[in-house]
């Protein structure tokens, strides 16, 4: 094995299993590698050096008496600085947070522990996860680009081999922006899916933890492992968890895959991009799905009722730190909580109303067409310098505004919504496409892109740094 | 990651919004005006866009399901 980051979490288990490789072993070639790529990528805010090997040296003694804890077991992950942990502070990429050690461990964190996962660090988020500031992290995929947010960190660790996998949150395309930047899977699974005790909010009816990966197999064990009924998260739903592995093979025969152009396809989609996915579509359609057009025109309002929720929910979150310590946040961040504070009571109040009729509509939508999902390009446009985010694009907005038109509407219905790889701009930069399914339809989802995936080499490909690249 | 969408028009005059955040206990720093004046003032437009659904009748939901109730 040339270089042992270039596994999937899938191979590193075999390996692992085959004792062609251990723990140790994986988790020192994890820790080379970060040191080798942060000087230029800035994704990691918290490294456990330490703490990393005695856990891998753990995993490898259960190992050798023979208790495997799964396919987790031993491989090295990495989590946004907004889940809690006790050995080392949770800061959520703000000075207003420095210092701030939780008293107990994010449930995602300790089931990932309980998987047999080996946690080497977190990894930088935006302020607060708001994705409004600037923090340090570039994508591995361009000098200087942006690494999209708020989970950037953790998108640009798992493209830069710096961690097999990782956590992210979402609250309007957090994990999926990220993903499909840096030519990652990255899943933001139903509302009540995944626990988010132990995790620094931002939105309280908007907020998602999920899995940022190379692979969709990769994503699936890591959803497998964090998925479930949390009590001490009266969010989490008691829904049973399906084995999202299995099935995932299985024909496309039977499914139907819908298509909003007017709204996902929009001007400000960039034509290489628009071409990656049609091509998505014809290739699933000619392996046996049923691609219909569709039309939901309500999803006009989405954005309104996401930023109506999320200013004031946030606001509502982080009053005490905005009067307490007001002075140490990110001005761009602070604009936002202080923006909060002013919105009438009553515009929340129509956002929720207007969020049941948009629920009852994207329902009718799946109903009457018997959709599966629901197909679009992730974002508009591949990552861009960073000095170009806040230039306007095609339709006079910055960049990044338009960017969260298609990653929204998951968030504001409470819906899985998984992001791939689906090809590369001729710049050679990563496209994204996003299935957006129905409640606790993430089996449907992974069925779809692994479809996909399985035709492609997009996985297999590395971004353009570190010494270690062929 | 950027979420308003310019709307255009006057933006909220500074001292409205310093009358507004004191009432709430709020001391927005001078260098805060002009970015919250235009941010407030596309906030508070895009409201106007919900008026194309029908909200009568329609109860906010007092907890957040994504389940689907027939």
């Amino acid at each position: 094995m040339s270089d042992l980051t270039d596994l999937t979490i899938v191979e590193a288990d075999r390996a692992l299993r085959h004792g062609a490789v251990s723990a140790v072993m994986l988790t020192e070639a994890t820790l080379e590698r970060i040191e080798e790529t942060e000087p230029r990528i800035h994704a990691y805010a918290h490294v456990y050096r330490r703490e990393a090997l005695d856990q891998a040296r753990d995993r490898d003694r259960e190992a050798a008496a023979g208790h495997w804890r799964g396919p987790l077991h031993g491989i090295p992950l990495a989590a946004k600085d907004l889940l809690y942990t006790t050995d080392a502070p949770t800061e959520a990429g703000s000075r207003a947070m420095e210092g701030f050690v939780a008293p107990d461990e994010a449930t995602v964190i300790e089931r990932l522990r309980e998987a047999g996962a080996v946690i080497v660090g977190k990894t930088v988020t935006h302020e607060l996860a708001y994705g409004v500031n600037e923090p340090p992290t570039r994508s591995p995929w361009g000098e200087g680009h942006y690494p999209g947010g708020s989970s950037a960190g953790s998108g640009a660790a798992v493209a830069a081999r710096s961690a097999f996998g990782a956590i992210g949150t979402d609250s309007g395309g957090s994990i999926r922006e990220p993903a499909a930047l840096n030519g990652l899977v990255g899943m933001k699974p139903t509302f009540g899916r995944v626990s988010r005790h132990g995790v620094v909010p931002l939105s309280s009816s908007l907020d998602h933890v999920g899995p940022m990966t190379r692979t969709v197999a990769d994503n699936a064990l890591l959803l497998q492992a964090i998925a479930g009924k949390d009590p001490r998260d009266p969010s989490t739903l008691d829904e049973p968890v399906p084995d999202y592995l299995r099935g995932m093979e299985g024909s496309l025969r039977g499914m139907t895959i819908g298509v909003e152009r007017r709204y996902f396809f929009g001007p400000a989609v960039k034509s290489e991009v628009r071409a990656a996915v049609d091509e998505v579509l014809s290739e699933l359609s000619a392996h046996g799905a049923d691609v219909i057009e569709v039309s939901m025109p309500e999803l006009d309002q989405v954005g309104t009722v996401g930023l109506t929720l999320l200013l004031a929910e946030a606001s509502a979150e982080h009053r005490g730190l905005l009067r307490e310590r007001g002075d140490r946040l990110d001005p761009a961040t602070r604009v936002m909580l202080e923006l909060g504070e002013l919105i009438p009571a009553t515009h929340y109040v129509l956002a929720q109303r207007a969020r049941t009729v948009l629920q009852r509509r994207i329902h009718d939508l799946f109903e009457s067409h018997a959709l599966d999902a629901l197909l679009s390009p992730t974002l508009p446009t591949t990552t861009v310098p960073m000095d170009a985010v806040r230039s306007p694009d095609e339709t006079g907005q910055e960049a990044m505004t338009s960017a969260i038109n298609a990653t929204w509407p998951a968030n504001v219905f409470g819906l899985p919504a998984l992001t791939f790889p689906c090809g590369f701009s001729s710049e050679g930069l990563p496209i994204g496409a996003q299935v957006m399914g129905r409640p606790f339809g993430e089996p449907s989802l992974y069925r779809i892109a692994r479809h996909y995936e399985r035709n492609h080499d997009w996985p297999a490909r590395r971004p353009p740094l570190g010494p270690s690249a062929p | 990651m950027a979420y308003l969408r310019s709307t255009g028009g006057d933006p909220v005059p500074p001292d409205r919004i310093r009358a507004l955040a004191s009432l709430f206990g709020l001391s927005v720093p001078v260098d805060d005006f002009d970015t919250l004046s235009v941010a407030l003032r596309d906030q508070l437009a895009s409201i106007a866009q919900l008026e194309a659904l029908n909200l009568a009748g329609v109860t906010p939901l007092p907890a957040f399901d994504p389940r689907w109730h027939e």
